[in-house]
């Protein structure tokens, strides 16, 4: 288990290139909180739901990809790249707590259990402050 | 679409255009904001049909929405941002009103992938409603309701006529 605290370009250069959806979500890697990745997500026009708020969906979209990045570092230090195990979502439930407001948001993942078979994943978003989330998703993954 | 985004201005006034109607909240007649603004227009959220609870929304697959090296795979982001806002809409056309609403949560399960290139509808019904709760179930598919991809169950609060700061992430 690395305990490194990577820049955004050095998370880059580990985990690679992001996935198409992230691009369109307009994501980078950001830093790192408690050892694991952080995206970042500057608030566009195209990320509104009502005026002035995220939509829902963009959050979630953010969430989701926070838990793939989050889930892919942990089984990178534990696999190496030519045995990582391939990932298949179950399911998502996603808790909002706040209203996404009009700035960056950021997200991350804590890996709760990382199984043989399932992968128990909490991702979770913020904006001000990592302490006042605006939603927290639980994902579990089959894996391998 | 995302191109070229609406002034904020212009989903106020359909806002207000919907919340001041004198019949009956009607999908069809909210398909311009949705379809156009912000993030369900940059996913590409269609309106499909509707009845007297529920609404089923569509999304094309595009490979800007996928999450694996491969691009064909379908992110969960879209999906659930269907789901999300097709449950929104359902409450909206069960109650007959245009109310702020804020999702509180929402699952999925996903049952199986969506094929490379197919069109995704996300079908929400309203099953239940108290005073400021209003409980959503749905599924996502291909074509034929019968043969899921994903259930959806969402639960949604009637939130104040908010400046900021209201507490709820969801629709509208």
């Amino acid at each position: 288990m690395s305990a490194d605290i990577l820049t955004a370009e050095e998370w880059q250069a580990k985990l690679g290139p992001l996935p198409a959806m992230a691009a369109h979500l307009g994501l980078s890697y950001y830093g790192t909180h408690n050892y694991a990745p952080v995206l970042a997500m500057p608030f566009t026009m195209a990320l509104m739901g009502r005026p002035g708020f995220l939509q829902g969906g963009a959050t979630a979209s953010l969430l989701e990809i926070a838990g793939l990045v989050g889930l892919r570092a942990v089984m990178l230090d534990r696999h190496g790249e030519e045995a990582l195990p391939r990932v298949k979502p179950i399911n998502v439930t996603i808790d909002y707590l706040r209203g996404g407001e009009a700035v960056t948001s950021y997200a991350s993942a804590r890996i709760t259990r990382m199984g043989r078979s399932l992968a128990n994943v909490e991702a979770f978003g913020w904006q001000a402050s990592v302490e006042e989330p605006i939603a927290i998703a639980q994902m579990h993954y089959l894996v391998g | 679409m995302s191109d070229t985004p609406q002034p904020p201005d212009w989903s106020n006034t359909e806002r207000e255009r919907l919340r001041a109607s004198a019949t009956p909240f009607n999908p069809v007649e909210a398909r311009a904001l949705f379809e156009q603004w912000g993030f369900s227009g940059h996913v590409g959220l269609k309106y499909h049909a509707h009845g007297a609870d529920w609404v089923e929304l569509a999304v094309d697959w595009r490979p800007e929405l996928t999450v694996d090296t491969d691009q064909s795979l379908l992110a969960s982001g879209p999906v659930i941002t269907l789901m999300d806002l097709a449950g929104g809409a359902a409450c909206w056309t069960r109650m007959g009103e245009f109310v702020p609403l804020a999702t509180i949560d929402l699952r999925v399960d996903y049952l199986r992938p969506s094929p490379k290139g197919a069109r995704v509808f996300g079908f929400a019904e309203c099953y239940h409603l108290t005073r400021r709760v209003a409980f959503v179930r749905g599924v996502a598919h291909n074509g034929d309701r019968d043969d899921p991809l994903a259930f959806v169950a969402a639960t949604f609060i009637r939130t104040q006529a908010q400046p900021k700061a209201f507490w709820g992430g969801g629709v509208t």
